[in-house]
């Protein structure tokens, strides 16, 4: 006797209960609900399957999905916690809650350091800093001599490398952001909070009560 | 400027891009009074048939872009509901009613 579930309710792969995920990060369950509808949208236009590829990531921030860019592929890596080559809609959120404004500095830091470390040492090397100044040029294109790039490295590493051993590590490189408080401007979008009105999801798709969130 | 502002320039590390669903940019190609008209136009998904178009102009003579939306609402007249023209001019029209009263 007593109630069941007849049958358990069949999610897509990588969804994600939207009150749990509001509850570690810093959306609200309708904020999260909206990021849903974005997930669907970015995680359905090359491949249907509920996750979001590579590809799909570059077509939503390119508008290309063929877009081969160094920093993309970084900010991709660091989304895909599990490193399955795929984000799901976990990931996607617990990630970007990090560029809610309400999000802690420290975890905008820490994001960022983790990003610009481009073989995962722990260390901001200068051979990294120096590879992604490159890509920044022939991106853009433009060109530097090697000359300009070596003296801005040395600029660079001369205000950050305080232990002056030729890496940045987590402890500089938080003083160094907290001395440049510009260099965390991308890891902030104010859009985040506008999320329920431009990506809205109705009454009938709400897990929860209003009167919940 | 240090080698992280050079950085940070970067499209690939600016998320805005996630958000910006159907938003164009269209420019004219013919040179106008003050350069050539250039226009944004972000499309939002009110319900699955009904879209509202925001366009807004980005350069280029005000005077050639108000021609521009009035050829462009006429062109669509049939499909249009309502453009901000059309909802001033109504709201004109009642003021002028009640003031008759």
């Amino acid at each position: 006797m007593g109630c069941f579930h007849s049958k358990p309710i069949k999610q897509p792969p990588g969804y994600e209960d939207p009150v749990i995920l509001a509850g570690e990060t810093a959306f609200s369950v309708s904020e999260v609900e909206a990021l849903y509808e974005l997930f669907k949208k970015i995680s359905s236009s090359v491949i249907d399957d509920g996750l979001i590829h590579k590809e799909e990531f570059r077509l939503a921030l390119f508008k290309n999905s063929r877009k081969e860019n160094l920093f993309a592929d970084r900010v991709f890596d660091l989304f895909d916690v599990k490193r399955n080559g795929v984000i799901d809609f976990g990931e996607f959120v617990r990630s970007l809650s990090v560029f809610h404004p309400t999000a802690a500095l420290e975890d905008k830091i820490e994001f960022a350091f983790r990003l610009y470390d481009l073989r995962c040492t722990g260390y901001i090397e200068r051979e990294e800093v120096k590879q992604m100044l490159i890509a920044l040029l022939t991106e853009s294109d433009m060109t530097l001599s090697d000359e300009v790039i070596e003296t801005i490295l040395d600029k660079t590493f001369a205000d950050a490398d305080t232990k002056n051993d030729g890496r940045i590590d987590k402890e500089e490189w938080q003083n160094f952001v907290l001395r440049n408080p510009s260099l965390m401007k991308n890891m902030t979008l104010p859009y985040l909070k506008d999320i329920t009105t431009a990506f809205p999801s109705f009454v009938f798709n709400s897990e929860v009560d209003d009167a919940a969130t | 400027m240090n080698a992280f502002q050079i950085i940070s320039m970067s499209p690939g590390l600016d998320l805005s891009g996630l958000f910006q669903k159907h938003k164009m940019k269209l420019q004219g190609d013919k040179m106008g009074r003050k350069g050539y008209l250039s226009l944004s136009a972000e499309i939002f998904e009110v319900a699955s048939s009904l879209h509202m178009v925001e366009l807004r102009k980005l350069d280029g003579d005000t005077l050639e872009y108000h021609k521009f939306e009035k050829n462009l609402s006429t062109g669509l007249k049939d499909i249009v509901w309502l453009t901000e023209v059309n909802i001033a001019k109504s709201i004109d029209k009642e003021k002028q009613q009640m003031q008759s009263l």
